[in-house]
């Protein structure tokens, strides 16, 4: 009898890593919907990095207009595939499909894999996100940030040029959307997005206000500081950690990019202009702590734009740029939920 | 009464911030904190630090903060995206032909402005210098910088794993600092920050600098804002040592398939 449960769960297993309705296509043949599979040599410029499938990370990568599958643990690529239209941007992975963020088509696009996990590995489009019909130019005009909540089947959309949070279902229907503002109601320079699943909560970097528009006066422009942001996923606003030293007397920061929570109450933050990760407390909006050091050789951080935090490992992983073009890891940074 | 005149001065202040205020929809330009801004200061605001010690991959990161396609500021304004120009082996590297090369921002771009021949501030559109100068220069010409190939890992010249280990201008003296010297827009001269290769726009305003196509002039000097650099390429190289100078010429601009986004390298490869 164990060993039929032990059957019966291996069956079970399988089914959801190869089928069974998931993200990868049952049809195995190669439909006229999938896109060039032709192996990258490396990452060349990653913008945003989310979870993937079988142990690996997706990056979306901008040189190459192309979705790349990055090994967790070589960090080298395993397949990718280009985009037609190629402005993959955001991107999240649910076990119902990858949710990719194209700028070219105005689109955040839902993939299905097809092939064996490795170099074959093709992706198959299925849909747009908002009943938007294939090969129709969409309205979200800048699709920065994609998050996904597996279990609660949401699907979290920053568009950054309408600074705009829409949260929709897995089939693609709209459930609401909500501005991004903080504690003054200022809507100012959202740049990310990210979710804390076991929270409920919205994470959001915001960059301020750097200009002058009251005077013109380089002396007058201390308007609003570079923050994050929380809300719930219904849109309300809950928390904020300001850059300026008003939430935590030792917390100052000029520009946040991708940020990841972890269990325990931590936020990641990539900071491009500082070459590294700052951890926060998300409940003091103190800095708890730098990680990363500044450089160009392997291992090292330079213009990181985005985080992905592996809950089961701890092991964050970055995408890095300018001279270190490539996917960092910190093993084990992010500790068990 | 004493606060009735205190309302009427916030109110005639207001009125002189809204008359002469650009419109918040103008905020095209930029203030010095945008690019100064310290990471650890405080915001965009709080901290102020100097560029100048920086190597080139800072400078370039703290001008992608802004341009890398996720900031749209305040007044609704998107930083136009751009990628460096590098080919990093272990990174990028795909061309090995080309060896190890990069051009940062401020190879092309000058957020300062620069002083033309007579003193006079230049157009600096698009933040493309309309002339630079050595410091040494009397004449008021620009000069060519040009990197400076040499052997890689296997100590032979002229193979693919070549690198880049200086630039040098066309006083052939290798990494000359007058190189790295150029005036800005303020009456100051500043090392490395406003460098480039002013004749890409000499004689002109950009583009009209000559040629059918101002990224890839195709008479002599090659001095397009692309094959000014070039010398390894399949075509417009600067030196005239190969290719051809027609590759795509009347095509818009190089642009047209080697984007900025892609770091001006083909999206195919």
């Amino acid at each position: 009898m164990r060993n039929m449960n032990r059957v019966l769960l291996s069956a079970l297993a399988m089914l959801c890593l190869t089928g069974g309705g998931n993200v990868w296509a049952k049809d195995k043949g190669v439909s006229a919907t999938a896109l060039s599979s032709t192996l990258v040599p490396a990452v060349a410029n990653p913008r945003r990095i989310a979870g993937g499938p079988d142990g690996q990370i997706l990056v979306t990568d901008r040189r190459y207009g192309a979705v790349i599958a990055v090994d967790k643990q070589s960090l080298q690529p395993v397949w990718s595939a280009t985009l037609p239209d190629g402005g993959p941007f955001g991107i999240a992975f649910t076990r119902k499909g990858i949710f990719v963020g194209n700028t070219a088509t105005k689109n955040v696009e839902v993939y299905s894999l097809n092939g064996s996990g490795g170099p074959d590995t093709l992706l198959e489009f299925d849909r747009n996100l908002g009943d938007v019909p294939a090969g129709t130019i969409g309205t979200i005009e800048n699709a920065i940030a994609v998050a996904a909540d597996d279990k609660a089947k949401q699907i979290f959309v920053l568009d950054g040029a309408a600074k705009r949070i829409s949260v929709f279902d897995r089939k693609g229907s709209l459930l609401r959307s909500f501005e991004p503002r903080g504690s003054d109601n200022l809507l100012l320079s959202p740049v990310s997005l990210a979710i804390d699943e076991l929270r409920r909560e919205i994470l959001v970097a915001d960059y301020g206000d750097p200009s002058a528009w009251l005077s013109n006066c380089s002396f007058c422009s201390a308007n609003e500081p570079a923050r994050i942001m929380i809300f719930s996923y219904e849109g309300d606003f809950l928390y904020e950690i300001r850059g300026d030293g008003t939430t935590h007397w030792l917390t100052s920061f000029a520009r946040l990019q991708g940020l990841a929570a972890s269990g325990d109450g931590r936020i990641f933050a990539a900071d491009p202009l500082g070459a590294r990760i700052l951890v926060f407390d998300r409940f003091t909006g103190a800095i708890l702590d730098e990680l990363g050091v500044k450089g160009t050789n392997p291992g090292q951080l330079m213009a990181p734009s985005d985080l992905w935090l592996d809950i089961e490992t701890g092991d964050l992983f970055i995408s890095n740029n300018l001279g270190a073009r490539r996917v960092e890891v910190l093993r084990g940074v992010g500790g068990q939920p | 009464m004493k606060h009735l005149l205190r309302l009427s001065g916030i109110s005639l202040l207001t009125l002189g911030w809204l008359v002469l205020a650009p419109a918040p929809q103008a905020q095209a330009f930029m203030d010095c904190i945008e690019c100064h801004a310290d990471p650890n200061g405080g915001g965009f605001h709080g901290g102020f630090r100097s560029l100048t010690d920086m190597t080139r991959a800072e400078i370039d990161a703290v001008c992608l903060s802004c341009h890398d396609g996720s900031y749209t500021n305040p007044a609704g304004i998107t930083a136009p995206e751009a990628a460096v120009h590098e080919q990093v082996y272990g990174g990028s590297g795909q061309r090995p032909e080309y060896g190890e090369f990069r051009a940062g921002c401020m190879d092309c771009h000058n957020p300062h402005g620069l002083l033309a021949g007579d003193g006079s501030l230049v157009e600096n559109l698009q933040l493309l210098g309309a002339k630079v100068r050595e410091a040494s220069s009397t004449d008021g010409v620009g000069r060519i910088r040009k990197p400076i190939i040499g052997p890689g890992a296997d100590g032979t010249p002229g193979t693919n794993d070549d690198v880049q280990t200086g630039w040098e201008c066309d006083s052939g003296i290798p990494d000359d600092p007058t190189c790295d010297t150029s005036e800005d827009g303020f009456g100051g001269t500043h090392v490395r920050a406003p460098v480039f290769y002013g004749n890409i726009y000499e004689g002109g305003t950009w583009p009209s600098n000559g040629g059918v196509n101002p990224w890839a002039n195709d008479t002599l000097p090659y001095n397009g804002a692309c094959n000014s650099c070039h010398t390894r390429t399949s075509h417009h190289r600067r030196d005239n040592s190969g290719g051809d100078h027609t590759h795509n010429i009347t095509k818009a601009g190089c642009v047209a398939c080697h984007s900025h986004v892609s770091g001006w390298l083909n999206k195919g490869g």
